[in-house]
């Protein structure tokens, strides 16, 4: 037996502290391509305008809908840059408050989503027999009905409101994840370095844990990156054809679903709120894709 | 003497395939009551064509898959129905070595984890004695202790395939199987992995299950040798001996069909393509038939070598052992595939089936444009090409006469 000399140890060392190093290259390799670049700086706007919303409106007091009747349906301008609404509030002030809740209800389904879905298609992709078929006909029961019309069915037996859209949406999107995780477990399950985790005695856990899922995890992530953008989008259909949240909460969906009485001469009431909503889907598109060049192992070449 | 290692009586694994709520299953018999002995410290080797269940054997002796008959033992105990948490203890002491290096290690880990996984899994060292038992064990396989931190990916094959070996050494293992432990390596490296298995059974005095296609192999490494044939053994004995006086004819083809080098022309031996375990030709395979069966194809009078074949001159055997450049090296292979298929049967045969039911033996002409262009170099007509490794550079949805003309 050999003893390892000090300059590999100083080595090992030196490429161990390599948290910095690998952000650095993840940097370097959303960098490198225009798309990803800009999906990263629409979603870091977003979820800087969810943090700081309240703080940084201009005006506060209309965040919960204030009546300046006065003020109703002005055009965009220096005081008001996105025009004012049909009960006078600041249509940049709904926004910007209304990005919080977009973010947190799009970010939560797809979490939940995931959270039930991902550990289910991984069972079913590894199981196989019975419990596989179970999971797997389970699913396409789901599957077989249109995503938006299941929930809209599911918010009218629930009531409308934002709680109940949310949960609607997790019960029609699961089912993605266990179809998405479930191929890849299937295919991972066949390969040689499974069999050889058995060899070394792993447990079933240990190989679900430690290779299945790490292996499965990036389509995995890019398609949660990219959910988040379909789950604002999704609710904020619910919310414009109102199901989703009420009136005078700043919602993007309820807010065009009103502006819709007004087109189109007041285009600004239904334009802003119909930008953001397309500009956060595609940010979080463009991240997703650029998030598959770097879960990539193979693109972490020195 | 004391008692083998390694026992396996009538050992079986019988498939059932196409079975649906209306039909009946095919039971294909992948291996067929095998006995095998293996001594403490021995070798011994498996060899027979693609898929005479050799693999099959290896997983059922290492409990990966279950047998549907027959007995193991190891080290006198009989692990055959042993639950998984009992057989935890036995997997320390057994373990294999893969054909391919790149697929047997998980792209995500780095060499560390790697080779610490099976030490955590059986609660070896922790902390920082694990992490200098890791670097200890990569300076035994020869690998320096800047690989630690590196991913399967950075490394070549020869290296990926030490550090398997690293990793399967961790525990301390009396067995180890090897299934075709060099068959995915370069030429030049199968050299060296050979010759570092044999150093560290002198070493560490551990029993060798070496399962192999390529005879020369196995006549370097293993002093006895089992001649497999659809899942059953057909002849054992000390290496010499059945290299040198073989006694089934099955074997006998099996080492006329070895290709060789410094002569227009190889022996075709072994005419016609693999015997399909599925639809076994009709003899019995274990009736030492003066002509062993093989499949309707090879019965058919047909010329001895396929015509095209005759187009390639053997190279001179010196531009087989160049081992220069990644492309030079490509080449060298290439040509090694080249005449190690000349046995495989010719066109009509082949016509009608895709890729995937063809035998790692199966003929592959493959329009790699590197590889024509290096063994245009080397001395081979362009297009009769052959990749090492057939399966990974034939879309499966090509026929095999596509392939052919597509150069």
């Amino acid at each position: 037996m050999t003893d390892v000399p000090a300059s590999v140890a100083a080595e090992v060392a030196q490429r161990r502290g390599g948290a910095a190093r690998r952000w650095r290259l993840a940097a370097w390799l959303i960098g490198r391509s225009f798309a990803s670049m800009l999906g990263l700086v629409l979603v870091a706007g977003i979820v800087g305008l969810a943090l700081l919303g309240p703080w940084i409106v201009p005006y506060p007091e209309h965040v919960i809908g204030q009546v300046n009747l006065g003020d109703k349906l002005k055009p965009p301008s220096m005081a008001n840059w996105f025009g004012t609404d049909e009960v006078g509030n600041d249509i940049l002030t709904r926004i910007i408050v209304g990005a919080r809740l977009s973010l947190l209800v799009g970010v939560g389904i797809t979490f939940a989503a995931a959270a039930i879905g991902v550990p289910l298609g991984i069972l079913a992709g590894t199981a196989g027999g019975r419990l596989r078929e179970t999971i797997m006909r389970f699913t396409d029961l789901f599957l077989s009905v249109p995503g938006l019309v299941l929930a809209i069915a599911l918010v009218a037996a629930l009531g409308p409101g934002i709680g109940n859209a949310m949960i609607a949406l997790i019960l029609v999107w699961w089912p993605g994840y266990v179809r998405l995780s479930e191929s890849k477990a299937l295919a991972i399950r066949e390969e040689p370095y499974i069999e050889a985790a058995r060899v070394s005695g792993a447990s079933r856990f240990r190989i679900l844990w430690r290779h299945v899922l790490p292996n499965a995890i990036s389509p995995l992530i890019v398609k949660m990156s990219m959910d988040i953008g379909q789950a604002i989008l999704a609710v904020a259909s619910l919310g414009f054809i109102g199901l989703g949240a009420k009136p005078p909460t700043p919602e993007w969906g309820a807010m065009i679903s009103i502006a819709r009485g007004y087109l189109p001469d007041y285009w600004w009431y239904a334009v802003f709120p119909g930008l953001f909503i397309y500009l956060s889907v595609l940010g979080f598109n463009l991240l997703g894709d650029g998030l598959r060049d770097i879960l990539d192992p193979r693109s972490h070449r020195t | 003497m004391t008692a083998p290692l390694l026992e396996a009586s009538g050992l079986a694994k019988i498939y059932e395939v196409g079975g649906t709520a209306f039909r009946r299953a095919h039971k294909v018999a992948a291996v067929a009551g095998v006995d095998i002995q293996l001594a403490r410290g021995a070798a011994l080797g498996i060899v027979g064509e693609s898929g005479c269940g050799k693999s099959t054997l290896a997983r059922l002796v290492l409990r990966l898959i279950p047998a549907t008959g027959g007995r193991i033992a190891f080290a006198g105990q009989d692990i055959t129905d042993l639950p998984e948490r009992a057989l935890r203890p036995v997997r320390r002491r057994m373990q294999l070595i893969h054909q391919n290096p790149s697929a047997a290690l998980d792209p995500r880990l780095t060499v560390e984890a790697a080779v610490a996984e099976p030490l955590k899994i059986h609660g070896v060292a922790r902390g920082r004695a694990l992490r200098e038992r890791v670097a200890t064990l990569l300076a035994d396989v020869g690998l320096p202790g800047d690989f630690l931190t590196r991913h399967p990916h950075e490394l070549s094959g020869g290296q990926k395939q030490r550090v398997c070996i690293a990793r399967a050494l961790a525990l301390g293992p009396e067995l180890l199987v090897l299934d075709e432990p060099t068959s995915a390596l370069d030429v030049s490296v199968q050299a060296q992995i050979l010759d570092f298995l044999a150093e560290l059974r002198a070493r560490h005095q551990f029993s060798y299950l070496f399962i192999s296609h390529n005879l020369a192999v196995v006549r370097q490494v293993c002093e006895r040798v089992a001649v497999m044939y659809l899942g059953r053994i057909v002849e054992e004995g000390p290496t010499a001996q059945v290299f040198g006086d073989p006694r089934h004819p099955y074997t006998r083809a099996l080492l006329g069909s070895v290709p060789r080098l410094g002569r227009a022309g190889v022996d075709v031996a072994a005419a016609g393509e693999p015997p399909n375990p599925a639809a076994p030709p009709p003899a019995a395979p274990s009736t030492p038939a003066a002509s062993w069966p093989r499949t309707a194809a090879a019965a058919a009078p047909r010329p001895r070598r396929p015509s095209w074949a005759r187009t390639i001159t053997p190279p001179p055997a010196s531009s087989l052992h160049g081992s220069g450049s990644r492309r030079r090296g490509q080449a060298n292979s290439a040509v090694a595939t080249v005449l190690a298929s000349f046995h495989c049967s010719p066109a009509p045969a082949l016509r009608t089936r895709t890729f995937h039911r063809m035998g790692r033996n199966g003929l592959v002409l493959v329009n790699l444009r590197l590889l024509a262009r290096s063994s245009r170099a080397a001395g081979l007509r362009p297009g009769a090409v052959c990749c090492p490794m057939p399966r990974c550079s034939c879309s499966p949805r090509w026929w095999s006469d596509g392939a052919r003309s597509s150069p």
